[in-house]
């Protein structure tokens, strides 16, 4: 069923923008690779496994201050929750 | 006892991991009545409160406040959580799960919890075992609908697992 979605909604891509398929794929893996690829550098990030230079480089400061905000905001969530017993 | 201000969310997802019954540490709640509409959109009532022990009250006290511009970004609900707050000059715990709501309520000084604090609490306090509140937590992150990408699914595992 999923397969047929694709399907239907890579037609109507190649349809309405004028491009041919291979384009349309190729479009449809770099912007799939570059979300997975932030996703994965966050997680690395709060895991610890990346530096903080490394996502800023490569996602902007903007996008690290959320990040850390939401960091943050969990870390301090569960230091209230252990104090409040 | 303080009363404990909450939005939609924490209740919520709580109740969707059938551990409405944690919220136990920091009742009694008072729940504006826009999230009260929202929760009996999902089928909560008064009962689902009952048979989880809760002490709560529905204010309608946020509907007569006027927003400021600043928080017209923010949903009806919401509205009304900031608004009781601000009228009991933040001093309230405020309970969310909504990060821009989160961010205008402690840039007033609330102190605001969501439901990953809200299970910690109970495991502090007894009401969970360590086994127990990582099997809530796994239902919070894999079952519930708070919404936390991949990335924060896995920094909560952590926090959790790195826990005295």
């Amino acid at each position: 069923m999923k397969d047929v979605k694709l399907t239907e909604h890579l037609e109507f891509l190649v349809s309405h923008r004028g491009q041919d398929e291979a384009t349309v794929l190729a479009h449809a893996l770099r912007r799939g690779i570059d979300s997975l690829y932030e996703d994965t550098l966050v997680e690395e990030f709060l895991l610890g496994r990346v530096a903080r230079e490394t996502v800023l480089r490569e996602l902007g400061p903007d996008r690290l201050n959320e990040i850390e905000y939401q960091r943050d905001t969990l870390r301090r969530e569960v230091g209230w929750g252990l104090k409040g017993a | 006892m303080p009363e404990t201000i909450s939005d939609t969310g924490p209740v919520l997802h709580l109740h969707e991991i059938g551990r409405l019954d944690t919220l136990v540490t920091v009742e009694p709640l008072v729940l504006p009545v826009g999230v009260w509409e929202e929760l009996q959109h999902r089928s909560l009532d008064r009962r689902t409160f009952e048979q989880a022990g809760l002490l709560f009250t529905v204010s309608t006290r946020g509907r007569d406040l006027l927003p400021s511009a600043e928080m017209l970004r923010l949903q009806p609900a919401d509205h009304e959580v900031f608004l009781l707050a601000q009228e009991g000059h933040f001093e309230s715990l405020v309970l969310t799960d909504d990060l821009a709501l989160r961010r205008l309520l402690e840039d007033r000084g609330s102190t605001v919890a969501g439901s990953v604090g809200i299970l910690v609490r109970a495991y502090a306090a007894g009401r969970l075992s360590r086994e127990g509140l990582e099997h809530c937590i796994e239902a919070l992150l894999e079952e519930s609908s708070l919404h936390l990408s991949r990335a924060f699914r896995s920094y909560v595992r952590k926090l959790v697992v790195d826990l005295p």
